[in-house]
């Protein structure tokens, strides 16, 4: 695939190749974004899925498409329109013949389809994670788990909000303490997998998920607006 | 019937066994055994499956599901 970057409004795919740990590489990527006046980069301290050596992470950003910065540079961006695939730019020299334009365009056509099949791997992946879920907690609390991204587990000795994802948050009273902690290659497994991972190993072996998680600082309750629904559960 | 869930990439991989036959007990502890040896986890869940019990060492044939989770790390 070509270098280059796009988004749909639910899942940021990049094409860039991810390498090094899930605590490293993963969760500080530096994108490049393209919005219809400049291009800007930032970096996300994020979770995500690692797919065929290919970073998806799931935002809710509304941009299209990005190219590297140096093809943008180069060229003036020229938009089509898809009936399928909506629409895309692509960036070629002014003087392109219109076979090297429609090469272009097949080839980002199937950039949006190769995603488009891992998105649909992936999601079937959350689905059946959130079904074995389901079984643990039933219908009701699955649905507050959806809402809140947050679930309510009670371990040996205290209390703990696990986030979709991975990691765990102690409840003390008034306040929460976040504790990093997921599955050993979490990028490979559905967010929910991580989910059920920690409430098995919270209910079972508290102390043995303390050891190893780290701290990572503390907030009030209050201050977070999903806990307290979720904790009610 | 017996049932082994092992999370993974595709959310998770069942295996089912009839505790009476032999052959297919031991594949699913063959199984069980070289999940456990790359560090996963197994638990046993009761009928209901709202609850989960106790953590299981060694392949039970008559456990009913088994839960097997991969290992974890501090991030």
């Amino acid at each position: 695939m070509a270098p280059g970057s796009y988004y749909s409004n639910e899942t940021y795919y990049t094409t860039q190749t991810v390498t090094g740990s899930a605590t490293t590489a993963y969760t500080n990527c530096t994108f490049d974004f393209a919005t219809s006046a400049s291009t800007s980069s930032v970096t996300y301290w994020t979770t995500g899925t690692v797919y065929d050596s290919k970073f998806i992470y799931a935002c809710d950003t509304d941009i299209v498409y990005s190219e590297p910065s140096w093809v943008k540079n180069m060229y003036n961006g020229r938009k089509f329109h898809h009936p399928e695939y909506g629409d895309v730019v692509i960036y070629v020299s002014d003087d392109a013949t219109e076979e090297e334009i429609q090469e272009h365009l097949e080839h980002r056509y199937s950039e949006i389809r190769y995603q488009r099949e891992i998105k649909k791997l992936t999601d079937m992946a959350e689905i059946k994670a959130q079904d074995l879920l389901k079984d643990f907690i039933g219908e009701n609390e699955l649905k507050i788990y959806n809402e809140t991204g947050r679930l309510y587990v009670k371990g040996e000795k205290g209390e703990y909000i696990v986030r979709k994802g991975g990691t765990i948050q102690k409840i003390e009273g008034k306040n929460v303490i976040d504790f990093c902690v997921h599955l050993k290659d979490r990028s490979k497994y559905p967010p929910t997998d991580n989910v059920i991972a920690l409430k098995l190993l919270l209910e079972e072996e508290e102390s043995n998920v303390l050891k190893l998680a780290n701290r990572r600082g503390s907030s009030s309750f209050d201050s977070i607006d999903e806990l307290p629904l979720a904790a009610c559960m | 019937m017996g049932e082994m869930k092992i999370l993974s990439e595709e959310g998770d991989t069942k295996i089912s066994w009839n505790p009476e036959k032999e052959k297919e007990t031991e594949i699913a502890r063959d199984k069980f055994n070289e999940m456990i040896k790359k560090g996963f986890k197994a638990f046993r869940v009761d009928d209901s499956g709202k609850k989960t019990n106790r953590r299981i060492d060694e392949f039970l044939p008559y456990a009913g599901t088994i839960i097997l989770i991969p290992p974890i790390v501090g991030g």
